[in-house]
């Protein structure tokens, strides 16, 4: 038999605003427990929320960026729950009507391009963290992130594998970083999402019973809980069973998901719309202002570096596939004009650094500004792309200035052709036998010149200069 | 008069009402001399205080009668202004879309006093309105001649007690010497009222009452085995009877499949309860009726069945589904209890009902009676 999996993921974004969703309450990560906490947010009775503009305005860029329906009247309901970490006993969200409605992305696998539907996505504000490992016996309660605004990002169950789920995550990711809504930061859990999997007969329309996977907030970890789980699916499907409807957990240590609640034990939510919150309404001209201030996407960027800096598709496709790049190349176009020596740096050593650390460029100790100063040392010919390369290997290391690096090592380039012409004559006084093999013919001893007067500068000299010299010297 | 405002608040927010409420029985039981008489309403403490002369005014909340019920049994005045007149801000919700703050005084007059310091727009509530704020006692001494009075054809007042008809009778009479004149008006779907409003409130009450859990404040049991354990010890043994069935009913209209048929067609018959206030004050001014059934009535004597305590909110819950503004003024004395007169406005028109009732009080003396009868200073 073979069976066909449907994939859909709702992705929770955390929107980068300043204060939480219903109050003034900071969003800051990282900070002491129970200190980004208000009166709000600790749904102390008597207390009322208030909606954030802010974060409709970053809703409703997504939307626009996504070819999305906006409602510019959308409305809030309560999710009834009891859980410590959910201060209120119910969570605000957006059930009835969403600030954004259908919409679509695109995205790429092995080369070939697929687009993906967007059911919906809305707000809602995101709980507390319940911590269960500090306190012997005891679970405690952080609530600095109760009431941080989550853009809930719901996708039509049209992904048919482990690597388009990835692909559709990593193009949600680029297109809310690009759009400056949330930083994408997955290790700080500002992004993470619930994988809905099931499988059906090929030649069936009919979708088969859904497992949810809760929680994962790493591309690995979704690329490795779909596949266990259609494993799972295909092995109680072939044996005759049937799926059960359940929330399950993804085990990174043991690689496997495990159940969490069955439909049966599952909550009834009783959505209602939260009587606290008027509808908000967002004018055309708020929409139009929005429209208007909306940041350039990838696929305009990689468009412009082609036509503009005359960049190949594979490199502005690479340079503008990260927001942390694209800035990085635009900020040394700004210093230098030299677009294609900036696009080799950038796809070439830079990348190789990338993929050896397993990061991501904004993880990484480099920054535009150092990276513009060593392409303008280039440029300008203080050093050598060779010692170029050795810089840059100190800053991946240390994040040092590279200015500071190129004079404390003493790196500058020997411009100086007098010097070089000496250091030239030097050598070839020293090596008669090579002078005469090389006239003789042995045109590839040429290269033996020009490596003793690298190994005499210490790699300083400008390799330019040199050939020329010693073309004129060697006749 | 701010300062009076914000000492109330402060009394609600500090949780030492039911202190309060105590000793305002106390010096109630003086004045009417029983104490096991039932005030009515949840801001009973405060139309107790009001009552007894301890102070001059108090503010109240008001859900589905809440000042207006406890004002017209301890015979003073209360208003529940339009929905979204008073923030919100520092009121233990009970039902969001019902509740609203309002003056209870001795007189119409006390209460635009405090109802001036009570309004504003408040940012920290989004349901507060945005809405100029008059100086309410302006208009209070302009005449009435020519209001147009409505009486409700479908508020059956043969149901009730001869004597309190009597009163009802004895108020329509003094408005019209006033100069007033009654037109019989119809509100088609006001006998949904109260279904409507146990779907409701119950609802909202279900929810808003959640964060009452024993995890962050407040009351929590002793020695819980697990999380499950916390909450359904601390919440039985906090919460009391009649709070534990509006949570199980609005529980119920909210769940999965009962939604639609319960609390969604509640919201719509809400709806039509409005459109017939709307059409209704296309031709008259203010809307008259008894404020409750009857006087005080002993605790227990309505027996266990809670729908015969629910029927008596019949006049007052109305106002509240339609979010109109609705006062009670004393009328009567009826076997040494007070009894009170309301008078719904239109959307805004508080003015103009506090205007309606200061006529009445500057042309009798009810509000002065104590329940024997006496006049006071």
């Amino acid at each position: 038999m073979s069976w066909e999996t449907v994939i859909g993921l709702e992705i929770h974004v955390q929107l980068s605003t300043e204060s939480k969703l219903f109050s003034g309450g900071s969003t800051g990560f990282g900070a002491e427990p129970n200190t980004h906490v208000d009166l709000i947010d600790l749904g102390l009775p008597g207390v009322l929320p208030v909606a954030n503009r802010e974060a409709f305005y970053k809703a409703i860029r997504f939307g626009l960026a996504t070819n999305a329906e906006i409602n510019q009247t959308s409305t809030f309901d309560r999710k009834n729950y009891f859980y410590p970490d959910l201060p209120k006993g119910y969570q605000i969200t957006q059930m009835a009507l969403p600030v954004v409605g259908k919409g679509s992305i695109k995205i790429e696998v092995d080369g070939e391009e697929k687009i993906v539907n967007i059911t919906r996505a809305h707000l809602e504000e995101d709980a507390g963290k319940s911590i269960h490992d500090l306190f012997d016996g005891e679970t405690g309660v952080d609530l600095n992130r109760a009431g941080t605004p989550l853009l809930e990002i719901v996708s039509e169950p049209e992904i048919s594998n482990a690597k388009e789920a990835v692909a559709y995550f990593k193009a949600i990711r680029q297109i809310v970083t690009f759009l400056d809504i949330c930083d994408g930061n997955m290790a700080q859990g500002s992004m993470r999402c619930d994988v809905n999997v099931s499988l059906k007969k090929s030649d069936e329309d009919k979708l088969g019973t859904r497992a949810e996977i809760k929680n994962i907030n790493s591309f690995k970890f979704i690329e490795k809980a779909i596949n266990y789980e259609i494993e799972r699916q295909a092995r109680i499907l072939e044996s005759g069973e049937s799926v059960v409807q359940e929330t399950r957990l993804y085990d990174s240590i043991k690689n496997e998901t495990r159940s969490m609640r069955s439909k049966e034990e599952a909550n009834d939510y009783r959505y209602f719309p939260c009587p606290d919150l008027l509808p908000v309404v967002i004018s055309d001209d708020e929409l139009d202002e929005i429209k208007n201030n909306l940041p350039e996407l990838p696929d305009e960027k990689e468009r412009r570096f082609i036509e503009e800096s005359n960049l190949d598709v594979s490199e502005a496709k690479i340079i503008a596939s990260s927001k942390t790049m694209a800035n990085m190349f635009e900020e040394a176009c700004d210093k230098t004009d030299d677009s294609k020596l900036i696009a080799n740096w950038l796809v070439g050593d830079i990348s190789a650094l990338l993929n050896k650390d397993n990061i991501d460029l904004e993880e990484s100790k480099l920054t535009s500004s150092n990276f513009a100063v060593l392409i303008e040392r280039i440029s300008d010919k203080t050093i050598s792309g060779k010692i170029a390369k050795s810089v840059l290997e100190e800053v991946w290391e240390s994040g040092r200035n590279v200015d500071e690096i190129i004079e404390n090592k003493g790196l500058v380039q020997i411009q100086d052709e007098s010097l070089l012409e000496e250091i030239a004559l030097k050598i070839i006084e020293n090596n008669p036998s090579q002078v005469e093999a090389y006239k003789s013919g042995k045109d590839k001893l040429f290269g033996f010149f020009v490596g003793q007067v690298m190994k005499e500068t210490q790699g300083k000299a400008n390799p330019q200069s040199v050939n020329e010299i010693l073309r004129k010297l060697l006749g | 008069m701010l300062d009076v405002y914000q000492s109330a608040k402060q009394i609600w927010t500090n949780l030492q009402w039911v202190l309060q409420m105590k000793q305002a029985f106390m010096e109630m039981s003086k004045t009417l001399g029983e104490i096991n008489l039932c005030l009515g309403g949840s801001s009973g403490g405060s139309a107790a205080v009001v009552a007894a002369g301890i102070v001059p005014a108090a503010s109240g909340t008001d859900t589905g009668g809440s000042i207006r019920q406890p004002a017209s049994l301890c015979g003073i005045s209360g208003l529940k202004p339009t929905y979204g007149r008073i923030s919100r801000w520092g009121m233990i919700a009970f039902a969001s879309s019902l509740d609203q703050a309002g003056p209870m005084a001795r007189t119409a007059e006390d209460c635009a006093l405090l109802l001036n310091e009570m309004c504003s727009h408040d940012h920290k509530d989004t349901t507060s309105l945005d809405e100029a704020i008059p100086d309410f006692t302006k208009d209070l001494n302009l005449p009435i001649k020519g209001l147009k009075i409505g009486l409700v054809k479908e508020f059956d007042l043969s149901k009730l007690d001869n004597e309190v008809v009597k009163v009802f009778e004895e108020s329509k009479k003094q408005y019209e010497s006033l100069g007033a004149e009654f037109i019989d008006i119809s509100l088609p779907n006001i006998s949904l009222s109260v279904p409507t409003y146990y779907v409701v409130a119950p609802a909202e009450c279900s929810s808003n009452l959640s964060r009452f859990d024993g995890v962050k404040f407040g009351k929590r049991c002793d020695d819980p085995k697990d999380l499950e354990e916390l909450y359904i010890k601390t919440r039985s043994e906090g919460f009391g009877d009649e709070v534990k069935r509006r949570i199980l009913i609005g529980s119920y209209v909210l769940s999965a499949g009962f939604y639609d048929a319960y609390y969604k067609k509640a919201q719509q018959v809400r709806r039509l309860i409005k459109n017939d206030f709307d059409s209704a004050f296309k031709q008259v001014d203010v809307i008259m009726s008894p404020t409750t059934r009857g006087g005080a009535f002993e605790e227990g004597s309505k027996g266990d069945d809670p729908i015969q305590m629910y029927l008596e909110d019949l006049f007052t819950i109305p106002a509240n589904l339609a979010g109109l503004p609705a006062l009670s003024i004393p009328n009567g004395i009826v076997d040494n209890k007070p009894i009170g007169l309301q008078l719904i406005g239109n959307f805004l028109e508080e003015s103009k009902l506090l205007q309606v009732a200061h006529n009445f009080q500057i042309s009798t003396d009810w509000h002065k009676r104590t329940p024997n009868g006496d006049v006071k200073s």
